[in-house]
């Protein structure tokens, strides 16, 4: 898999329901949809799919020594997830995902409150 | 303050491969891989969700797109036109810094480097930086109970850089 590049973009589209209604609007406040797009260029070009990976309360090592980082919760229990093994600072709800570039130094570890669920992973370096 | 809010969140990912050299030609363009995954992610990855977790009400600077009350024109010691125009960018140097003082529960992020130097976040209010963003990329997550909004730093990896924000609690 030589000469890969991971491309990436995250969007956002910020909404406020009106006072009178049960309609949505752009929210007032920000009155954009956000988003970024990157490239990045993998050094070693190691790449690593896993497109289900059971998740349970105990934690598993999604990636460490990486640059780019992808998870998405394909189950129905909301995932946590930690960058150093010990603090679990994010939540990935059903169909919710989280897509980065990582510090090598990242260890991230992914796992439930609660219950089991599954993830979709992409990793490369 | 808003009646509600939500945010929808959209991620999209690409493998790409580089397309092969043609007998006149040199091309560094790439196109998407099918290398890895299933037929039908066909080196594409990523999704829609909806965030209905964060307040309605909304403290602080809870937005590089919000214009802060210390520049709005007519509280700004300094005439108006003088002051320049809101670029709605957040500047960024080496040392970490973070982008709100509210203890509350960080339900939204979203960070958008919009300079050219690297940009460095961190969740433990400047301890590590283990997420990174390059020029133009962007990212966003949701905190649990143990993150909260004043945690969040970030700096640069080396010279100066900007960042579009929004960080809901």
């Amino acid at each position: 898999m030589a000469h890969e590049k991971i491309r990436y973009s995250n969007g956002c589209s910020p909404l406020e329901r009106d006072s009178t209604g049960n309609k949505y609007y752009f929210d007032s406040d920000i009155q954009t949809k956000p988003s970024g797009q990157a490239t990045v260029a993998l050094g070693s070009t190691t790449v690593a799919y896993s497109s289900s990976t059971a998740i349970s309360d105990s934690a598993t090592q999604v990636a460490t020594g990486q640059d780019f980082v992808f998870i998405k919760n394909t189950g129905a229990t909301d995932v946590i997830i930690t960058f150093d093994n010990s603090n679990y600072l994010l939540t990935l709800s059903q169909d919710e995902s989280f897509a980065s570039e990582i510090a090598s130094t990242a260890d991230v570890r992914v796992k439930t409150s609660s219950g089991t669920s599954t993830i979709e992973t992409l990793t490369g370096t | 303050m808003a009646n509600a809010r939500k945010v929808i969140m959209r991620t999209k990912v690409s493998l790409l491969d580089a397309v092969g050299t043609l007998e006149e030609e040199t091309h560094d363009d790439y196109i998407t891989s099918s290398s890895i995954g299933s037929t039908s992610t066909n080196g594409r990855w990523g999704g829609n969700s909806v965030n209905t977790d964060i307040s309605s009400s909304q403290t602080g600077n809870w937005s590089s797109f919000v214009e802060s009350e210390n520049i709005t024109w007519d509280l700004n010691a300094q005439n108006w036109e003088e002051a320049g125009a809101w670029s709605g960018d957040f500047g960024l140097t080496t040392s970490g810094v973070a982008l709100s003082s509210d203890t509350a529960d960080l339900k939204f992020l979203y960070i958008k480097n919009t300079g050219s130097n690297t940009v460095e976040i961190s969740l433990d209010e400047g301890s590590s930086y283990p997420i990174k963003l390059s020029a133009n990329a962007s990212t966003m997550l949701r905190g649990t109970s143990d993150l909260d909004r004043d945690e969040v730093y970030v700096k640069t990896s080396s010279g100066t850089s900007t960042v579009d924000y929004i960080l809901a609690g």
